[in-house]
């Protein structure tokens, strides 16, 4: 339900400002759950979780400005984004797999827990770096 | 286009990869060539072994007719291949208290079957020790570690155990005592007085604890910190009065006497316990805590005097929000800035117990303050975390309030943490099934941890204890009380010397103690102070319902450890 008295730029901006808010709170997401919530603390996991939201948060700002290099910085954040959810996910299921291997069906906290894990980190790892990926390009003018 | 092909192909690689990995890594059937493991164990050490493919009970016979052996037959149940890809991976390939590793190079096997590997201490919570399962393994097969891991090739397996034991020397044990695991009055009481006179044998002179002395290998450990003595105090302190074992209660005024004349320090105007310049409140929480237990005794009045100062001090550090300073740089006279949960919660107990001798209403409010801090925050953003064990502390202040000041938010946030809490409860679908009930500190939940068992088994008795009191519903509580009554099952059977006396040294000094985990042989003293308290308010709250519980009485039995000094 578009209102047809504003024009496809002022959606466009509207849109932008949808996208920079979620980058922050996906930004959010990802420092809670590696600084706060995931209780081990690696120094690579903890680099790479930094430099994403730098990004994400560089891009939100990008965005809601309409700055010209915020489009870029967006798609190189959906790039890494993504690239940390192909791996976070890759690294669950595998893990999974393996401590089910090793430690027989009923090994470990249960199929359930680490089902909801890979649920809780695919709408933010890849569900979402793909949206936003896919906006990007729509918005990328014809040659 | 081209990004959905990519991502197309992503997952079906990694669903592949997936399937691969688990049927190359799921144990098969054992190799028939491989036979029976016979080895003969003396006073914790191997003193044999043979490899058998002829009837294993023919094996080492002249070995194990010595009297004070155990003869034990591994029979190879199933066998598994293993990641060597790093040396974390390969640890990470066996659990823990049920994996044995064989390794295989240039047509010679080795073995190191479950018990070797609880013997040498190799077991960690998640799987075992590689450089020290590589070390054990290559010096069986004479040559380096490192050309072991580059040319072996390593396997894990599982065993069915038959152990013989022989005639024990005279004066010695003799083979495994398998003992009901059910925490019923009769069972409890026998335990916490075994955990108590473990104790109790391990103090000296001078009032304090030896730590403990590894019971393979005789290693010596570092200093005792006044957290663990006030434990310690105080759960023998508890036992001795509830049990009015006069020998114990000697031991017990002796050691809160060492930590008053040698613990006790000036933090500022107030009185503080700990040692160095920067002094944690968590000693003085704990030290508190013992002598509340001890003030009421027979010679009372001296640590009596104690309580109010150490209250005043907790006080002192106590923020406007509740939560409390967690330590006292004594160099610039003031609380640091720093918070912890652990030590809030500490706090927080030590102040609603001192409130029962001092009758101050300052430590009173400050206890519920402190209480409802603790149990208002959201998850993760401080000091209130349902997924951890300092939820046990919690509750028990919860239910040590509830009687003066109810706070049912406070009894919410508990059951939340009971609930919380199950997901780290072994069961017995797991792959150790001696383990379950146990709960395990962190994912995934394989090898219970006994000092965490105890303190959620402590704190799950106190979650019910006020339930009951708040009027909830008896039939509700029901999965909370099964799992309280799978933990103490758990550490029942985990007391040493447990299941395998044959891999200790000596079982009568370890007798009684409780270990890091299930698989450790290394009797703890703040494990088998966990264990024994939770034990001890379990059996009370049996009493209290006026479930079957034998009949306290004065022991002075002569063989008792204490007057045996």
């Amino acid at each position: 339900m578009t209102d047809q008295t504003q024009g496809p730029g002022i959606e466009r901006a509207a849109i932008a400002r949808v996208f920079a808010t979620a980058n922050l709170i996906v930004a959010a997401v990802i420092g809670l759950a590696v600084f706060r919530a995931w209780r081990p603390r690696a120094l690579p996991i903890e680099i790479a979780a930094a430099i994403v939201m730098a990004l994400l948060v560089a891009s939100a700002v990008g965005l809601a400005a309409r700055a010209a290099w915020g489009r870029m910085v967006a798609r190189v954040a959906g790039i890494a984004l993504l690239a940390a959810g192909l791996l976070v996910t890759s690294a669950l299921t595998l893990g999974m797999t393996f401590f089910r291997a090793v430690g027989g069906s009923g090994a470990g906290p249960g199929s359930t827990v680490y089902l909801l894990a890979v649920l809780l980190a695919l709408p933010y790892t890849l569900a979402y770096p793909i949206g936003l990926l896919l906006w990007l390009r729509a918005r990328r003018p014809a040659r | 286009m081209t990004t959905w092909r990519g991502l197309a192909a992503w997952a079906v690689g990694l669903v592949l990869a997936n399937v691969g990995l688990f049927v190359w890594l799921s144990a098969g059937r054992p190799d028939p060539a491989a036979g029976d493991i016979v080895t003969v164990w003396r006073q914790g050490a191997r003193v044999g072994r043979e490899v058998t493919r002829r009837n294993p009970l023919e094996a080492l016979a002249s070995e194990a007719a010595v009297p004070g052996t155990t003869r034990v037959l591994e029979h190879v149940s199933s066998q598994g291949r293993v990641l060597s890809l790093g040396r974390r991976l390969f640890g990470w390939s066996f659990v823990a208290g049920r994996d044995g590793v064989r390794a295989t190079l240039d047509g010679r096997d080795a073995f190191l079957t479950p018990d070797d590997l609880r013997q040498a201490g190799l077991y960690r919570t998640l799987g075992v020790d590689a450089d020290g399962v590589l070390d054990h393994l290559a010096r069986a097969l004479g040559v380096s570690a490192d050309q072991l891991w580059r040319d072996g090739r390593f396997r894990r397996f599982t065993v069915t155990r038959t152990v013989f034991a022989s005639a024990a020397p005279q004066g010695a044990a003799g083979g495994p005592v398998v003992r009901d695991a059910t925490p019923t009055g009769a069972r409890l009481t026998e335990a916490i007085k075994e955990a108590a006179g473990h104790l109790a044998r391990r103090s000296l002179p001078d009032g304090r604890f030896a730590e403990s002395a590894d019971a393979a290998s005789g290693t010596p450990r570092p200093e005792l910190s006044w957290s663990v003595h006030a434990e310690v105090v105080r759960f023998i302190t508890a036992a001795s009065e509830h049990f009015d074992d006069v020998q114990i209660q000697i031991v017990a005024q002796r050691a809160g006497s060492v930590m008053r004349t040698d613990g006790t320090r000036a933090c500022g105007a107030q009185t503080c316990i700990g040692d160095g310049e920067r002094v944690e409140i968590q000693p003085s929480a704990l030290a508190l805590l013992a002598y509340c237990e001890l003030a009421p005794g027979r010679v009372g009045r001296t640590f009596r005097e104690l309580i109010a100062p150490l209250a005043a001090f907790l006080r002192t550090q106590q923020r406007r929000d509740g939560g409390f300073a967690a330590g006292y740089d004594r160099a610039r006279g003031q609380p640091t800035n720093d918070e912890r949960g652990d030590f809030d919660a500490d706090a927080v107990l030590a102040l609603a117990r001192a409130h029962r001798i001092t009758h101050d209403p300052a430590d009173l409010d400050a206890a519920v303050r402190g209480l409802a801090h603790l149990v208002s925050r959201p998850a993760f953003f401080g000091a209130r975390d349902t997924l951890t064990e300092t939820g046990a502390r919690i509750c028990e202040a919860a239910d040590e309030l509830s009687t003066k000041a109810p706070l049912p938010r406070a009894l919410a946030f508990c059951l939340d943490w009971t609930e919380t809490g199950a997901y780290l409860q072994v069961d017995g679908r797991g792959p150790v099934p001696e383990l379950a009930g146990g709960f395990a500190r962190t994912f995934p939940a394989w090898m219970p941890d006994l000092r965490v068992t105890a303190d959620r088994a402590e704190g799950g008795t106190a979650v019910l204890a006020a339930a009951l009191r708040a009027g909830q519903g008896y039939h509700s509580l029901v999965p909370l009380g099964q799992r309280v009554t799978r933990a103490f099952e758990l550490l029942l059977r985990a007391q040493l010397p447990g299941a395998s006396p044959h891999l200790l040294r000596d079982p009568a000094a370890v007798a009684g103690g409780f270990a890091t985990t299930a698989t450790d042989l290394d009797a703890r003293l703040d494990a088998t102070a966990a264990a024994g308290s939770a034990m001890l308010r379990y059996l009370r709250l049996l009493e209290a319902r006026g479930l079957p519980a034998p009949p306290s009485h004065r022991a002075r039995s002569k063989d008792s450890p204490a007057a045996a000094r």
